[in-house]
């Protein structure tokens, strides 16, 4: 009587530490897959990076905290491009009395220009592969 | 006994179960970034050079040999279409390619690919010295796959990536014109910050004036074009041009950084 008690309260135990470890391991999962997701958007653009690259805000927000939660984000990886994203002076928040004026993001251009360079240093090293028949 | 191991036994294989459960996404977590899996030039320095093929041929046999002829044809036919391949995925995962440029640049690729894979067939069934000297002659003259191909792919990538530069840096100057537009109705001084918008928008338009055109030059080019000499200048002035489009969208970044601070001065 007593082992089986001993059994179920293993068996219990076991249950337990047993979706600890999935939750963990499916949280480890997501995370993973976003990780995948900011490595592309960061090389796209700039969505993922607007905080430490961003040009300074014009004018602060006095509706900051109206922001989203980061837990309410969309996927990086689904960002728009941030020169393709609406321009936040051109529709100012109704409920603030101040527009947020937010200098356009750079970023995505300078990955572009970056791209370019590679492109043309590929290029120059190419005919250097073609060798010859001889 | 027993029933003390039946117990055991569920809890056991579930814990066992849980360790793999968490094991999988560690590995996958582990495995390479989409950025890493992203093919652009930098891999171009990872294929074979040239100097790999002739290292492959059997330096004790003689030069001429009908087997060291194979190995080098095989070893340049090979290197040319791993190079092929690497092209492929970078037209495939370009973000700047046009879909006209992109299907133009495939056909050229799987056209090639193709030819390669016939000519490896012909030099497999060549029996004398004459006939693969003759074949392997042409895994250069009729393909030029890095003097030609590489280059156009490259070179039609570079003068869209100008193109989405400058679309995105002008969709910039309209924010930047409602930004000028909001601190002058705030009443600041926006003369500056006009001049510089101004020279940015020159800079884009010089940008994109630049390599108009340069995509449908380099496109249509052949390896016969580039045997006749004829693509060797073409290719040379997209570069030039594309190289000069960079320097104008710079110019515009940094005319852009100067709206942004005499806003914010």
């Amino acid at each position: 009587m007593t082992s089986q008690r001993i059994g179920r309260t293993f068996t219990i135990v076991a249950t337990i530490v047993i979706v600890a470890l999935v939750t963990g391991g499916c949280g480890r999962r997501v995370e993973g897959s976003n990780s995948d997701a900011i490595d592309v958007a960061s090389s796209e653009g700039p969505a993922v990076t607007v905080a430490s690259t961003a040009p300074p805000a014009l004018v602060a927000s006095p509706a900051s905290s109206q922001s989203p939660n980061p837990g309410d984000s969309p996927n990086p990886g689904d960002s728009p491009d941030p020169g393709d994203s609406p321009d936040p002076s051109a529709s100012p928040s109704p409920s603030s009395s101040v527009v947020p004026l937010v200098a356009p993001d750079l970023t995505a251009i300078q990955q572009l220009l970056d791209d370019i360079d590679a492109a043309l240093g590929a290029d120059s090293s190419a005919t250097n592969d073609e060798g010859s028949p001889q | 006994m027993k029933n003390r191991l039946a117990r055991l036994a569920g809890p056991v294989t579930a814990i066992l179960l849980a360790t793999v459960l968490v094991a999988t996404p560690a590995l996958a977590t582990s495995a390479p970034s989409g950025a890493d899996r992203l093919s652009g030039p930098s891999q171009t320095d990872e294929r074979p050079d040239r100097a790999h093929c002739r290292d492959k041929v059997n330096k004790d046999a003689s030069d001429a040999s009908i087997g060291n002829l194979k190995v080098f044809g095989f070893c340049e036919i090979d290197r040319r279409l791993d190079t092929i391949e690497r092209l492929s995925n970078a037209v495939d995962e370009s973000r700047a390619l046009t879909d006209a440029h992109a299907a133009a640049l495939n056909v050229i690729l799987d056209n090639s690919a193709a030819g390669l894979r016939a000519l490896r067939l012909e030099i497999a069934a060549d029996t004398t010295v004459a006939e693969l000297r003759e074949d392997i002659q042409k895994i250069f003259t009729e393909f030029r796959i890095y003097a030609l191909v590489t280059r156009q792919v490259w070179l039609v990538q570079g003068a869209d990536m100008v193109d989405k530069a400058g679309a995105k840096l002008e969709a910039a100057v309209t924010r930047l014109e409602n930004l000028i537009a909001e601190a002058a109705a705030n009443g600041k001084d926006v003369t500056e910050a006009n001049e510089h918008l101004a020279a940015m928008q020159a800079a884009i338009a010089e940008a994109l004036a630049g390599v108009a055109g340069v995509a449908d030059q380099v496109l249509p080019l052949t390896p016969a074009d580039w045997n006749a000499g004829t693509a060797g200048p073409i290719l040379r002035a997209a570069r030039e041009a594309i190289a000069g489009a960079r320097t104008d969208l710079r110019t515009a970044m940094a005319e852009a950084r100067e709206v942004i601070a005499s806003l914010a001065g």
